[in-house]
C-alpha cells in the first residue's frame, strides 16, 4: 500500500509540475523562446 | 397497519470509491504542496499558483466530503484523542506490537494537524496574493507545513520500517515438549 501511494505521489507531482509549467508558459506569452527561458529559470530554481 | 419508513440517507459512494478518492486527494497534496515550495520565487509565480490552487481545491473537498461522509466511513475528519496517543506512546515505548498494527493513533494527530496546516498554508497564500504584507506569514505557514510533512513522512516510514522487523525476526522457538522434566511418553 505504501508502495502505491508513492508511486501515485511521484506521478501526482510530475503532472501537476508538468500542467503548472504549461500554465506558466501561457501565462507569459512572449511567443517564440518564451519556453525555453521558462523551463531554464524553473529548472534554475 | 403501516410502519414507518426509515429515514432517507444520502446515497455515499462505496468504500473503494472512497479510498480511491483519499489516494487521490494524498498525491494531489503532496505533488501540489512540492510543486508550490519549489516555485514560491517571482520567476515562477505562474507555477507556484497553479500548484497552490491545486492544493486549495483539494482540501476544499476533502474537508467538505469530510463533514458529510456518514459514520464508519474513511473520509470522516479524523478526531485525534490525547488518550489514545498516550496509551499508542505507551505501547511504543515497551515495544509492544501494537504501536505499528492497525491504524495507529499518532495518524490521526498527524492526519488533522496537517490538514489544518494546509488550509491555513491555501488559504493565507489567496490573502497573501491580495495583500503583499502577509507574504511573510504566509512563507511561515509554508515552512511549518513543510516540517510537519518531513514529520509525518518519518512516522509513516518508521511505523513500516518497525512492521517488517517484526515480521522478519524469528519467532521464539517453542519449547520441546520432551525437554520438560516430569513430562509422562
Amino acid at each position: 500500500m505504501l508502495r502505491r501511494m508513492l508511486l501515485h505521489m511521484a506521478v501526482a507531482t510530475l503532472l501537476i509540475a508538468s500542467a503548472a509549467f504549461a500554465w506558466q508558459v501561457m501565462a507569459d506569452g512572449d511567443g517564440a523562446g518564451s519556453t525555453a527561458g521558462t523551463l531554464v529559470r524553473v529548472l534554475a530554481d | 397497519m403501516t410502519t414507518p419508513s426509515p429515514s432517507p440517507r444520502l446515497p455515499f459512494p462505496s468504500k473503494r470509491a472512497q479510498m480511491s478518492f483519499l489516494f487521490l486527494f494524498h498525491a494531489l497534496v503532496s505533488g501540489g504542496f512540492i510543486v508550490a515550495y519549489l516555485t514560491g520565487d517571482e520567476d515562477t509565480y505562474g507555477m507556484h499558483l497553479f500548484a497552490g490552487y491545486t492544493v486549495l481545491i483539494a482540501v476544499a473537498v476533502r474537508l467538505a466530503l469530510g463533514l458529510i461522509a456518514p459514520d464508519g466511513s474513511p473520509l470522516r475528519l479524523p478526531h485525534p484523542s490525547r488518550a489514545a496517543l498516550g496509551q499508542w506512546l505507551g505501547w511504543l515505548v515497551r515495544g509492544d506490537s501494537r504501536a505499528w498494527r492497525g491504524r495507529p493513533a499518532v495518524l490521526s494527530w498527524m492526519a488533522a494537524l496537517l490538514l489544518a496546516a494546509l488550509a491555513l498554508v491555501t488559504v493565507s497564500g489567496v490573502a497573501a496574493d491580495a495583500v503583499s504584507k502577509l507574504e511573510h506569514l504566509h512563507e511561515a505557514l509554508s515552512t511549518l507545513g513543510l516540517w510537519l510533512i518531513v514529520g509525518h513522512v518519518a512516522v509513516v516510514f518508521g511505523l513500516h520500517g518497525l512492521k517488517h522487523l517484526q515480521t522478519a525476526a524469528p519467532a521464539p522457538s517453542p519449547v520441546h515438549p520432551t525437554s520438560t522434566h516430569g513430562a509422562t511418553p
